[in-house]
């Protein structure tokens, strides 16, 4: 797939894109169809969307990006809010001239996704929200477990999980490998962020103006909890249906590309 | 006949990133050898001796090299010889400009170890290296090798990982004062002794970082020096040495600076006592302490009471690394450049709050490969003109 660097402020953003490969300076082609751009979620990377923008394939494009401090774009330091995360996604947009996008968040990218839809909503032309909910489940356990992490006091923590039983150890190790390609610092700073952005949700800071065409799509071998958090997240937004998807936990966009592209051409139709 | 006092360390310049995914080794040497030449107030044209050496650069590296500097330099050296390279390459081009073999030495480097994802300490030691053939078998690694020096230390003379983890605290207090450092949060004594286990006793905070990075050196004559653009630095002494061949040979307590250390002084004609600050490879804390009792600052035995407590920090009896060092500013796999140009900085003045007070002697020393198996050390002493 190919990929390219522009930069945002001085910081390198990588960008990876279904098509062709373009020159520098140059933004990817869009194909004829309708145009996806992926959010990645905390402490991972747009690699995890490598599979699906490859399964919605021409004439749809897409295209995903590191946010700064994740994956193999620049700058130790990660962005530390939502709104400033969604205002890199717009960046982005932008810059490669994508025309009303439908957006498709996973966990955190949900929660941009969402910041994005009540800052510009028409900006956008839908929304696909994987792994997320209306609260992000976010405890100060797990911020204080991370942040001994990044004191060199305990190991990057790995939930298998967040990976469908059954799925077999080649995707168990792609869930490992796409975890440790950002640093943990930057991770902190994402369930920082999250637990803010999703807080201020829950106090009902922004769904009444989030009224665009939405799918909530859970997988099945989600905890129940967060499945329970998908249901909430799916009633408080005003055009949003729920969809489960059977052999997939949180990893959905790698464990069930395919399936992940049904539920955007369904939006994709609605918009 | 010898270059002492002759020589000058015209411009220097370190990679401000340390974290440049988008970018090349060469990429990074590139601009790092443009900002040097800027720094000197010298042009690529005036360049005529390279040298230069990477993680990954094979044999025709420094060819390829020069064409991607688009430069015919008419001296070459490559060297080699661990994270020690760059210290050595002055030495080696001061030599050549002594000897008329060339006038304006570029040393450069760059790497991208970190986000090439390089796991430096936790590599094997040794390869298939035929002097290694009793070691690589039991899956030594680089890091045990170092820690295996520190478990000596400790049996030898009583020192403590408390002793080894100031160094790491001192270290990541002179990262805190410098903006560009990958790890700029102070630390204590507690949390490097509450870190992650690596290699019994080194603690994962008292292991380098990994970074991107790289850097650049101009060196050329005093008096070509003198109508440049920045104060002098000079060259007065230099040494190189290697040890170890093999574990323990001849004890793993005596290491590779002993022999460049003395080398270097005698150079110089200076004793330690004449030294204001170190820049010294830090790849781990125990090389450190090691290294510091090998140049002659303390006697063996004695670097554990030498460096706890602040000894080697700020207005310590010996400031060691006052740029953060390998273990909190950046190590990019090779780090001898940036002990150069640290100290070049330093000699310079004007750092800020991490400036050594009253800088005019420096001691410079890299340590290449594995410190209880086989390594290098190269040693330079600078100070103002």
């Amino acid at each position: 797939m190919p990929e390219k660097y522009v930069h945002r402020k001085g910081i390198p953003l990588l960008v990876r894109h279904t098509g062709e490969t373009t020159l520098p300076q140059n933004p990817p082609q869009s194909g004829a169809g309708p145009t996806i751009l992926c959010l990645h979620d905390a402490g991972l990377q747009s690699s995890v969307f490598s599979d699906l923008l490859d399964a919605f394939g021409p004439p749809a494009s897409g295209l995903s990006f590191d946010l700064p401090g994740h994956g193999r774009s620049g700058s130790l330091d990660a962005v530390s809010s939502i709104e400033e995360m969604a205002e890199v996604a717009v960046w982005i947009a932008d810059w490669c001239q994508l025309e009303r996008p439908i957006l498709v968040g996973h966990g955190m990218g949900a929660l941009v996704a969402l910041e994005w839809a009540h800052t510009k909503p028409e900006s956008l032309g839908g929304l696909v929200l994987c792994g997320a909910g209306l609260a992000m489940g976010i405890t100060q356990e797990t911020i204080e477990s991370l942040r001994q992490v990044t004191f060199g006091k305990a190991p990057r923590p790995f939930d298998p999980s967040r990976v469908a039983r059954d799925s077999g150890p080649e995707l168990m190790k792609r869930a490992y490998r796409e975890g440790i390609q950002t640093d943990p610092r930057a991770t902190l700073v994402d369930l920082v962020a999250s637990r803010r952005w999703s807080d201020g949700f829950v106090r009902g800071d922004r769904p009444p103006s989030i009224d665009c065409p939405t799918r909530i799509v859970c997988g099945a071998g989600e905890a129940t909890a967060c499945l329970e958090r998908a249901e909430k997240l799916a009633s408080a937004l005003p055009r949003a249906t729920l969809s489960i998807v059977e052999g997939a936990a949180h990893f959905l966009p790698f464990e069930k590309p395919a399936a992940l592209a049904s539920e955007i051409r369904k939006i994709a139709e609605a918009v | 006949m010898s270059f002492s006092g002759q020589i000058a360390i015209a411009g220097v310049h370190e990679y401000e990133s340390r974290w440049a995914p988008d970018k090349t080794s060469f990429q990074i040497m590139g601009e790092c050898a443009r900002e040097a030449l800027a720094d000197a107030g010298l042009r690529l044209e005036d360049v005529d001796g390279l040298f230069g050496a990477t993680m990954t650069m094979g044999a025709m590296g420094m060819v390829q090299l020069s064409e991607y500097l688009n430069i015919k330099p008419r001296y070459l050296d490559g060297t080699n010889i661990g994270g020690s390279s760059f210290v050595s390459h002055v030495a080696h081009a001061g030599a050549a400009i002594h000897a008329g073999l060339c006038d304006v030495a570029l040393i450069v480097y760059g790497s991208t170890a970190a986000s090439d994802a390089m796991a430096i300490g936790t590599g094997s030691a040794g390869g298939r290296d035929p002097s290694a053939a009793f070691v690589s078998p039991y899956g030594m690694t680089l890091v045990s090798s170092y820690a295996m020096v520190a478990k000596r230390h400790m049996f030898e003379f009583g020192t403590r990982s408390e002793q080894l983890a100031d160094i790491a605290v001192s270290t990541r207090h002179h990262a805190s004062l410098n903006p560009d450092a990958k790890m700029r949060q102070p630390i204590t004594r507690e949390d490097v002794l509450e870190s992650r286990m690596i290699a019994d006793p080194l603690h994962l905070l008292d292991c380098c970082i990994i970074s991107d990075g790289g850097g650049a050196v101009i060196v050329t004559r005093l008096e070509r020096a003198k109508d440049l653009r920045q104060p002098l630095v000079v060259v007065q002494g230099t040494g190189e040495a290697v040890a170890h061949r093999e574990i323990g040979a001849p004890d793993l307590m005596t290491i590779a600076a002993r022999q460049s250390g003395e080398a270097a002084f005698a150079m110089a004609r200076m004793s330690p006592g004449e030294i204001d600050f170190c820049t010294i490879y830090d790849s781990f804390t125990i090389t450190v302490l090691t290294t510091l009792e090998n140049l002659g600052f303390c006697e063996p035995g004695e670097g554990g009471p030498f460096v706890e407590n602040g000894g080697i920090g700020l207005g310590g009896r010996l400031p060691v690394n006052p740029d953060g060092g390998g273990l909190s500013s950046n190590h990019s796999g090779m780090r001898g450049i940036f002990l150069v140009i640290e100290a070049v900085r330093q000699l310079r003045g004007g750092l800020g709050k991490r400036q050594v007070e009253g800088a005019e002697t420096a001691l410079v020393h890299g340590t290449g490969g594995y410190l209880g198996l086989m390594h290098s050390g190269a040693t330079l002493i600078l100070g103002k003109a």
